[in-house]
């Protein structure tokens, strides 16, 4: 079939043609007729001869020779109608005709473009014969002779040779001088001649392959032999592959199917994308032989398009960013313009000719200014004229400084005069940029009031401080020197008083001798109360350093200082184990606690007294609350401010004897550790004094400081 | 034969000095009391004054026992005391102190100029009379004194 020359076919967007249900056209009938063989010719002449001897056989020679001529120039006009007709008649129509199904099936990736010969009719003849050689063949694979036309409307001709379906077609002529044929119209032979586009053909129940171009076993990485062995939907990815059972068994139900998109694994285990159009083919006997696929690799399309997309994605992210970015910086600069105009301090920025640049809207409200007032004004205008002669030399240092922080004086707008505080810094010259200096001025007027006030205030402080430090010196002075010294005049009195009564006893009869008697009592008296101020005095003098002191060793020593005492009124002291080491003095202390065991046996009228010494608090800043609590009278709420004065007494002198310094004292010893003492106390049950003392510093302790406390840290 | 127990008493106060007079006296301590009223008495007594060096003339032989008041007007307790035990004679003879104070530098720096015994008046008659007869029990009575001529 030299005629038939496979040509490359353009791929061509079919969409359009292959969704318009166009009816197919009709090839004209007449053409049809006038195809004749040779063996129609032969028959032609013998009966031409036949019926030439028979009319000389029944007739005459001359009737046998007019029918023999007749029927010669019948067979001639005949034969010439027949020719022109071939040359003439159909020819056009078989042009129209072709040309008709070229427009219907144009672009149809499913046909094989043949040249359409320009030549004699000699090729004509050989090309109709063709088409009907190719016509018996569809009609042999089935294609031919199916009645079912396609589209709607078109005439269905039953008499023709040639029905025309969609899926079988009918050479197409192009305008290019060529025709379509459909590519599987012979089999093997044309779909071997397919170098380039991956066609296959798939059984219609199974899938699996029948027969596949090259390119596609090219493509696909598989042999023949090997695809034949598997179903399409094998390649097919496993998430692609239901739908494309689907959309395959759909494409058998309408007969065709186009643009069905998959993702297939080839044999090299590339993961690629195809684009599909399916075509029903159907055989002889009406049923559906296989599908006709024809493939076409659209991988780097659809990653085109996923990249496409993704880029597009990330320019829109990237534009949000931008915009967020945008607007954050927009924030920043909004809060840092506010930082810098509304800072506390005044900031602002002078060139190197002290001219001010700018400065932030505090320096404007201090100085009470408009931005216009001052930027572009000399510094010399803010600062006081007084220190305009010296202004020149501080900058020319602060220059070759580079920093500088010192106390100045500015002038307001309205002229008053305020301190401030200025750090000053040079920017390093950037090139091509002039050299500026930064200065932030603090307004320290207020504060520098404050401070003059404090020092003014601390050094009365102090003055007070050393006045009544030393008028108590001099109170505690007085007080030892007084009652030592009033101490031996009494001692006469006490003395001689005695001897008067010792030796002059008649003399002075019964009377005399009670005057004297009372004479000796007061001076008794006197003595204890001279002692008691002398105790009072000392107790103000702390005689040495404070060191370590052990509550409990105090008290037991105290003790035994009261033995007699507690043996005769069957007292007793109780004493906690927990006491902390104090820090005091120790004879002040040991005074302190005696007193107040003192008390609390004495004003104790209970069978069995009892003084009960124990921990009542610890304070974590180094103090801690002893509480000496009895059994004893009690003291009535109402006196218990009164009972701390110097020689209060609740009692009279012969109910309980005393001076009644003793609580005095023990206040003043307290105080002169810096502790408290109080009272807890009522009438008849009892009296506790609870008094807070130093405890020995940390950092100073001796081991035996934990020994109380259970491995307390103190 | 022994003389009488001499003691030396430098007291300001009359009444007192009447006091260890009277003391001695009912408890029956034999001894010679003769008392000086000031410190300075006592460097007239000693034979010589304060600046000049000391010369072996006419001096007074030292007593058995000095009792002596911290409290003086004028010449001080403690300068009495560095005057006896500075010299050379007089420095053997024992120097029991007698103060109304109690205070740890009076007494203190009473042992540290050099005196034998540091006692508080007492502040009751009958103390000075315990007073007395310890101290006659233990300087006369008990220890060893040396012969001071």
């Amino acid at each position: 079939m030299g005629l038939i020359q496979p040509v490359a076919k353009s791929a061509r967007a079919h969409d359009s043609h292959a969704d318009s249900l166009a009816p197919l056209p009709l090839p004209p009938r007449r053409w049809l007729l006038f195809e004749r063989s040779n063996q129609e010719l032969l028959v032609h002449l013998i009966g031409w001869a036949a019926a030439s001897v028979l009319a000389t056989v029944l007739g005459s020679a001359w009737a046998g020779l007019a029918t023999a001529f007749i029927g010669l120039i019948a067979l001639g006009v005949l034969e010439s109608m027949r020719r022109t007709m071939i040359q003439q008649d159909w020819r056009m129509p078989l042009r129209q005709f072709l040309r008709q199904l070229l427009q219907w099936g144009e672009g149809r990736p499913d046909l094989a473009k043949i040249r359409l010969p320009n030549g004699s009719q000699q090729e004509w003849i050989e090309l109709a014969r063709t088409l009907n050689r190719l016509g018996e063949l569809w009609g042999r694979s089935g294609i031919g002779r199916q009645r079912e036309p396609i589209g709607s409307g078109s005439d269905d001709d039953s008499n023709s040779k040639m029905v025309l379906t969609r899926s079988g077609m009918s050479p197409c002529l192009l305008d290019t001088g060529e025709f379509l044929v459909p590519a599987d119209s012979t089999p093997s032979a044309i779909i071997s001649q397919r170098h380039d586009e991956m066609i296959n053909r798939l059984h219609p129940v199974t899938f699996a392959w029948l027969d596949s171009s090259p390119a596609e076993q090219r493509f696909l990485g598989y042999p023949l032999e090997q695809l034949k062995a598997h179903s399409f939907l094998e390649v097919v990815h496993r998430d692609d592959r239901e739908l494309a059972r689907q959309q395959l068994t759909s494409a058998i139900e309408k007969g065709e199917a186009h643009g069905l998109v998959y993702r297939i694994k080839n044999a090299r285990r590339e993961t690629l994308t195809i684009e599909l159009h399916v075509g029903v083919r159907y055989g002889t006997d009406g049923q559906i032989a296989h599908l006709r696929c024809l493939m076409n690799d659209i991988t780097s399309k659809v990653h085109a398009d996923r990249e496409l997309r993704r880029r597009t994605r990330e320019l829109i992210r990237a534009n949000e960013n931008l915009l967020r970015a945008n607007r954050d910086l927009q924030e920043l600069k909004d809060r840092y313009s506010d930082l810098y105009q509304n800072a506390p301090v005044m900031y602002f920025t002078m060139d190197d000719r002290s001219v001010i640049l700018d400065c932030n809207d505090t320096m404007l409200r201090i100085l009470g200014y408009s931005r216009d007032e001052l930027v572009g004004r000399q510094y010399l205008d803010v600062l006081d004229p007084e220190r305009h002669g010296s202004f020149q030399a501080n900058y020319a240092i602060f220059l070759q400084e580079g920093m500088m922080e010192r106390a100045s004086r500015w002038r307001k707008a309205g002229g008053e005069f305020i301190d401030v505080w200025l750090k000053a810094k040079a920017s390093t010259a950037a090139p091509g940029k002039p050299s500026f200096t930064r200065v932030s001025a603090e307004d320290v007027t207020a504060r520098n009031q404050l401070q003059d006030q404090i020092k003014i205030n601390a050094v009365r402080l102090q003055v007070a401080n050393a006045e009544l430090s030393r008028k108590n010196h001099e109170l505690d002075e007085f007080s030892h020197v007084v009652s030592h010294d009033l101490q031996e005049p009494v001692r006469t009195l006490i003395a001689f008083s005695e001897f008067l009564l010792t030796d002059h006893a008649d003399r002075l009869g019964e009377e005399g001798q009670q005057h004297v008697r009372y004479i000796i009592e007061a001076s008794r008296r006197m003595r204890a109360l001279i002692q008691a101020l002398l105790e009072l005095s000392r107790a103000g003098k702390i005689a040495g350093a404070f060191a370590a002191v052990d509550p409990r060793e105090l008290i037991s020593r105290i003790e035994q200082d009261f033995d007699a005492l507690l043996r005769a009124k069957h007292g007793r002291i109780v004493v906690a184990h927990d006491l902390p080491i104090l820090w005091g003095d120790l004879d002040r202390l040991g005074q302190l606690f005696a007193n107040l065991i003192n008390n609390a046996l004495k004003y104790n009228t209970n069978e069995h007294p009892r003084v009960e010494v124990s921990l009542e608090e610890r304070d974590p800043q180094g103090w801690c609350t002893i509480r000496v609590s009895d059994n004893g009278i009690g003291i009535d709420p109402q006196y218990h401010s009164k009972i701390f004065q110097m020689f209060a007494k609740l009692h009279p002198r012969d109910q309980f004897e005393g001076t009644g310094a003793g609580l005095a004292i023990c206040q003043k010893i307290v105080e002169a550790h810096g502790g408290t003492i109080q009272v807890e106390s009522e009438r008849g049950k009892g009296a506790s004094f609870l008094v807070t003392l130093p405890l020995l510093p940390v950092d100073e302790g001796p081991a035996s400081e934990f020994n109380g406390n259970a491995g307390e840290p103190t | 034969m022994r003389q009488r127990f001499h003691i030396l008493l430098v007291e300001d106060s009359p009444a007192d000095a009447k006091i260890i007079e009277r003391a001695l006296r009912d408890s029956s301590i034999d001894a010679r009391l003769t008392v000086l009223r000031a410190g300075e008495q006592v460097a007239e007594y000693l034979g010589r004054s304060l600046q000049c060096q000391p010369r072996p003339i006419a001096q007074a032989p030292p007593p058995d026992l000095v009792l002596l008041d911290l409290n003086l007007p004028g010449m001080d307790g403690l300068e009495v005391l560095s005057t006896i035990k500075g010299h050379p004679e007089w420095r053997a003879c024992p120097v029991v102190v007698l103060s109304t104070s109690r205070s740890e530098e009076d007494i203190a720096r009473t042992y540290r100029g050099g005196a034998n015994s540091y006692f508080q008046k007492p502040s009751e008659y009958a103390g000075y009379t315990e007073l007395v007869q310890l101290l006659h029990r233990y300087w006369y009575e008990t220890a060893l004194r040396p012969k001071l001529r």
